[in-house]
């Protein structure tokens, strides 16, 4: 079998097991705030789509469309319409999964595809054993292999910026993918905003290696300088539109016909053309930069055409998408002992989240090998793919850092980071094989090949897979042995939890326990996930579902911090201090149901 | 990396491994069962006496609250390690000391100051059960919270003239809407059975007048904002006063700031038996100034 046959088997038994594992371990995961307004929304666009094959006519109005996405706007459509009829097909026409499930399989998918593309991106650089160590290693950290199931975005965008890297990696040798960074570029920002900022740490790669490649060659290089002046000079006219009409006047201004969208277009014709021209006059040249071009001309294009919602109105639409995620609320986070609700937050805040959640298996090798990696760069040792690498480690881990971004969401904002992390993960176990191997040799007979990496592979999974085994349904409450487990965590004053989907460990309680008809409180629930507990079998329907403790019979408390009035309330309103039962994870306290004192 | 810097990460790795893999099979075998848990709580049944506490070390062990009685009052937040309880004369402690970072040595440093301990320790699988005497208790004599029901509630304006609040059997509702009841609040974390006094706004107090009150060594007036309110610091907020006085008398009060979260707390001189106390709250304006207090009367004897 040839090697690249046998790199594709390994990139889908990647694929297949990741997506399995999630599947099958599917049911146990709770549904979180978030989570169940993505499923409506998804219904929703699924309706849509169900109007555009009936009415096409209709189904193109902006009434319509409205209708079916203006639920939700905060994020693109592109996981929703994949969610809503991925719901469509297994739930509502095959009926083959329950309504959860059928709305989870994009992103499953969108997991699973994670691995395969680290292993493509690391085999040649670090070997396919550590490849696959790494690739193996990104679902082994147990808030991961949480988030990894829900029908969110933070996992999916993580694997669409990882897309981007690997095609951008691979146009540097291969033809085509300039093209597909562009396609893979437009899907990252139809999945979630954070990829708004891969531009940026891809550019400074752009222009270094064109620049190097197109040294000596003067007519390459002159066509490099115009692409780059003709983008710079667009950026200057869009910030002088600004200057000249204020930011309100550039948006009320941004029309079909209008210098914005000339702006735009003589840009990427520019490019195009220029890149044209460059292509015959050099290739490796091209290869740098032409990625960046696909990216400024197909991004937008794809990001407009995929989300119906801005067709009519896409300036105002987009600008207010933007502005949304620009000045997003601080929620409460409990964080070494303080409350943080506020900025500016702490600015190792990330990297001790990290170091407390990731874990310590996997955590020391990301480190010893990002460490390893810094040491070859001071020696001028470091390779192109070293850099690339290291810098998409660090991009998501530094936007987060910053102390007015705001905090909360446990890890999940800067997951982009974690599967180039997984590549230095996968570089120091190599390495660390290779010298027992050779000290063996010494020592003994020598060891069969690869039996150390094996060895410490195995060492080095068993931890994280019994955590992933004890607290994967529970993600948001795991905390690394570093942290001394969620214990340690709960004693250095950590948030234990968040996004309400804990609940799922005290629902049999009360499906067992409350009397036909009682008044529940499902403290942080909204009635959206309620829903979704009760058509997807998990929550008995003839309860009645109140919207605070005075109104409660049963309370399911959320244990936070900055949540304790709310138990205090409930002390109060059921006139009783001591809970009937709880979700206590390694003794902490998570859920806490209370039942009126007769 | 030369072969010595590659076999030195291999062993590392193999040793971080090994602990990893250890502290995964080591901690579960840490955590107490229910029986251990239904064991304790039958001792602390059978001999706790009216005026006994249990404390959780570390303070977020709540899982003890499912199973100890609830005539005994279960106390842990974050800070109660040094708490003086002073309105408990002995305190059960249940200790599970050997969860990761349960910190028993700083708990003992905060915790055992005046606390002779009673009787010897005793295990309930990885839970640990003590009894101590609290030398930082003191005999309470009065309690707002247990007398506000006698107490005469009213507003008053800056000329002296008063508005009364009506008793409903519950609460004492008042003109403006508001109401003076005891009730379970959130003061920074710390779960406290209060009297809800928020202020009426302007000029305005709201006055709690407790009369023929017994002899009183020494008054401790406390309060603070419930909930998240006393974070709030980033709109224009008044500062909150609560004053205490006695036969015409200020004692003593609390002023708070906004942005001021906690508990705020004020001992003062005591009062003679017969004596009419009263607590007022005003700040001028009363938007998210929501205040608890607490007054306990400590009786004679008792050192402050």
């Amino acid at each position: 079998m040839s090697e690249q046959r046998q790199n594709k088997l390994i990139g889908w038994a990647l694929f297949l097991g990741g997506f399995f594992a999630l599947l099958f371990t599917e049911k146990s995961v709770g549904f979180t705030r978030d989570e169940s307004v993505y499923f409506a929304a998804a219904e929703s666009h699924a309706r849509w789509f169900t109007l555009l094959v009936k009415e096409p006519a209709r189904a193109f109005t902006d009434a319509a469309i409205v209708q079916a996405f203006d639920y939700n706007h905060e994020h693109p459509a592109l996981l929703k319409n994949l969610f809503g009829l991925s719901y469509l097909l297994f739930h509502e026409g095959l009926g083959w999964l329950r309504p959860a499930a059928a709305f989870r399989l994009p992103a499953f998918a969108f997991a699973a595809l994670i691995l395969p593309l680290i292993f493509a991106l690391a085999k040649d650089r670090l070997g396919r054993p550590a490849a696959i160590f790494a690739a193996i290693s990104f679902l082994l950290v147990p808030r991961q292999f949480f988030n990894a199931h829900l029908s969110c975005f933070d996992v999916p965008v993580a694997a669409m910026w990882l897309l981007v890297v690997y095609c951008f990696w691979k146009a540097q040798e291969a033809p085509r993918y300039w093209l597909y960074t562009g396609l893979a570029f437009g899907a990252a920002i139809a999945t979630k905003h954070n990829a708004f900022f891969l531009p940026f740490v891809l550019i400074p790669f752009s222009l270094v290696w064109g620049w190097f490649a197109s040294k000596e060659k003067p007519a390459a290089r002159s066509s490099f300088l115009q692409i780059l002046g003709g983008f710079i000079a667009a950026a200057a006219g869009y910030g002088l539109l600004v200057l000249l009409w204020g930011p309100e006047g550039f948006q009320q201004k941004f029309l079909l016909m209008s210098p914005q969208i000339v702006l735009f277009v003589a840009a990427v014709v520019f490019g195009g053309w220029k890149l044209r021209q460059l292509h015959r006059e050099d290739d490796a040249t091209f290869r740098a930069v032409a990625p960046l071009v696909a990216m400024a001309a197909l991004g937008p294009v794809i990001f407009y055409l995929h989300w119906p919602y801005l067709w009519h109105h896409p300036v105002d639409r987009t600008a207010w998408y933007l502005a949304f995620h620009a000045t997003h609320n601080h929620y409460a986070w409990f964080y070494l002992g303080e409350l943080l609700r506020e900025p500016p937050f702490p600015l190792a805040y990330v990297l001790v989240k990290t170091a407390m959640t990731v874990p310590t298996a996997l955590f020391v090798p990301m480190v010893i090998g990002f460490i390893a990696m810094l040491i070859r760069a001071a020696r001028g040792q470091a390779t192109r793919w070293d850099f690339l690498v290291a810098a998409h480690a660090v991009a998501s881990i530094a936007i987060i850092s910053s102390p007015s971004v705001p905090h909360f969401g446990g890890v999940k904002h800067w997951f982009p980071s974690m599967p180039f992390l997984a590549m230095f993960a996968g570089a120091a176990v190599m390495a660390s094989a290779q010298g027992l191997e050779e000290w063996t040799r010494t020592k003994t007979k020598a060891l069969p090949s690869n039996a150390a990496f094996i060895g410490i592979s195995v060492l080095l999974f068993a931890s994280p897979l019994i955590a992933t085994a004890r607290y994967g349904e529970y993600g948001t409450s795991h905390y690394s042995e570093l942290a001394g487990g969620l214990p340690g965590a709960a004693s250095a004053g950590m948030q234990r939890q968040f996004w309400a989907n804990n609940v799922t460990g005290v629902l049999e309680w009360i499906n067992k326990n409350a009397q036909p008809g009682e008044r529940v409180y499902l403290h942080e629930c909204h009635a959206g996930q309620i829903h979704d507990y009760q058509r997807n079998g998990m929550l008995r329907t003839d309860l009645r579902f109140v919207g605070g403790p005075f109104d409660a019979d049963i309370v399911a408390y959320q244990y936070h911090q900055e949540f304790r009035e709310q138990e205090f309330n409930t002390w109060q309103a059921l006139n009783t201090t001591r809970p009937a039962t709880g979700l206590y994870l390694d003794e902490t306290p998570q859920v806490i149901v209370y039942r009126r004192s007769r | 990396m030369n072969g010595w810097g590659q076999r030195l990460i291999g062993a590392l790795l193999v040793a971080v491994g090994a602990w990893c893999l250890w502290f995964q099979l080591w901690l579960p075998a840490q955590l107490p069962k229910e029986d251990d848990f239904r064991a304790l709580s039958q001792v602390i049944d059978a001999e706790a006496q009216p005026g006994d506490v249990v404390l959780l070390a570390p303070w977020w062990t709540e899982h003890a609250r499912l199973f100890v009685p609830e005539r005994v009052p279960v106390v842990g937040y974050i800070g109660s390690d040094a708490d003086d309880l002073e309105t408990h004369s002995r305190i059960w402690v249940i200790a599970q000391p050997k969860l990761p970072r349960a910190g028993m040595a700083a708990f003992h440093a905060a915790f055992d100051a005046k606390r002779p301990p009673v009787g010897t320790e005793r295990s309930f699988g990885p839970l640990r059960l003590s009894l101590y005497q609290n030398g930082r208790a003191r005999p309470v004599a009065f309690s707002a919270t247990d007398a506000l029901a006698q107490a005469r509630v009213y507003l008053q304006s800056a000329d002296g003239s008063q508005q009364a609040c009506q008793w409903d059997g519950a609460q004492h509702r008042c003109p403006n809407g508001g109401a003076a009841t005891v009730e379970w609040h959130d003061i920074k974390f710390q779960p406290r059975r209060c009297v809800r006094f928020y202020p009426p706004g302007g000029s305005t107090k709201l006055v709690a007048e407790f009369t023929g009150v017994p002899e009183v060594a020494a008054w401790r007036l406390q309060a603070g904002m419930i909930w998240d309110r006393g974070w709030f610091h980033d709109r224009p907020l008044s500062v909150t006063y609560l004053d205490l006085e006695s036969g015409g008398t200020r004692l003593g009060g609390v002023s708070i700031q906004p942005g001021l979260e906690g508990l705020q707390r004020t001992l003062t001189t005591g009062s003679p038996a017969g004596a009419t106390v009263r607590v007022s709250v005003q700040a001028e304006r009363a938007e998210l100034r929501e205040t608890c207090f607490e007054l306990f009367g400590f009786a004679a004897g008792a050192t402050p």
